[in-house]
């Protein structure tokens, strides 16, 4: 699947971008900008729950040829630091014919883990090819 | 070059706002997430910020939207964070930090204004819980979530 077609707009507001040396994979980077924090110095969790929802939803949507929508998330934050800049990589679970459930996990820079989320979409496999 | 200035200078202000964060004014903490980047960036609007009484609104803009033209999951998200840690901030008059969220999405929207308040529904000395809900102006429940946040007694 081309890059272009797993790329949202609200994907690039924030910043995003995908790590291409492994295009089995949708890894996502991104790199730490003043608009992404809080008034206390830390990074808004809305940034890493964005970041797994994206990087879970892609490797879906590139795995099962679909749109894949959200249907729930559960995330547990450890460290809000601001780090000069983050990894996301996610692994599936488990599918059927309408849902996959998948984990998603973040890295600072240094490997540590700074948030772990899974999440449930909703597939319709054969809508995007 | 941010990757060298950044976490220190960030560092450096938390430390100095140390002596600042307990028993801040609800004019106070409402002021400092007025000045959120992020709240900013996103496009987040407070129209109301009472104890325990917070209403949040967002107006949907392209740059808010996935692939499929429906408001991203991420936005969702940020809104009910968002609303959850104020709701805390404005009981306990400190600095939150956000431990384990879960959240629902009930239905796609794509335009028009979003609005989420949220409860506090579990006032411990150092975790509490709170749940927040975005609707759109036509009172149709969009989304749900939970969240439990550790507070900064410091």
């Amino acid at each position: 699947m081309e890059i272009s077609k797993v790329q949202s707009t609200f994907f690039e507001h924030i910043g995003f971008r995908r790590d291409e040396t492994d295009s089995d994979a949708f890894n996502l980077e991104l790199d730490l900008q003043p608009e992404l924090l809080q008034d206390d110095g830390t990074i808004h969790s809305g940034v890493f729950s964005t970041m797994l929802d994206i990087v879970m939803g892609a490797t879906i949507s590139q795995k099962f040829l679909s749109f894949a929508t959200t249907i729930n998330l559960n995330i547990s934050f450890f460290n809000l630091d601001p780090y000069p800049s983050f990894r996301a990589e996610t692994t599936i679970l488990h599918h059927d014919t309408k849902s996959v459930t998948a984990e998603g996990v973040i890295f600072n820079y240094e490997g540590d883990l700074i948030a772990k989320g899974m999440g449930t979409f909703k597939i319709s496999p054969g809508s995007r090819q | 070059m941010l990757k060298e200035w950044v976490p220190l200078k960030f560092h450096q202000d938390r430390v100095n706002r140390k002596e600042e964060n307990m028993s801040q004014t609800l004019h106070e903490i409402r002021t400092g997430l007025e000045n959120n980047p992020f709240l900013k960036r996103t496009g987040f609007e407070i129209l109301k910020f009472e104890e325990e009484d917070i209403l949040l609104k967002l107006k949907i803009e392209p740059s808010h939207l996935n692939l499929n033209q429906t408001l991203h999951g991420g936005v969702h998200a940020s809104m009910l964070e968002t609303a959850q840690a104020m709701a805390i901030r404005s009981l306990y008059k400190t600095r939150v930090s956000v431990i384990n969220v879960n959240i629902q999405y009930l239905m796609a929207t794509s335009s028009g204004d979003l609005f989420a308040r949220a409860i506090v529904f579990q006032k411990g000395y150092k975790i509490a819980g709170a749940e927040a809900e975005i609707r759109d102006s036509e009172n149709r429940l969009i989304a749900k979530g939970s969240g439990v946040y550790k507070i900064i007694r410091e």
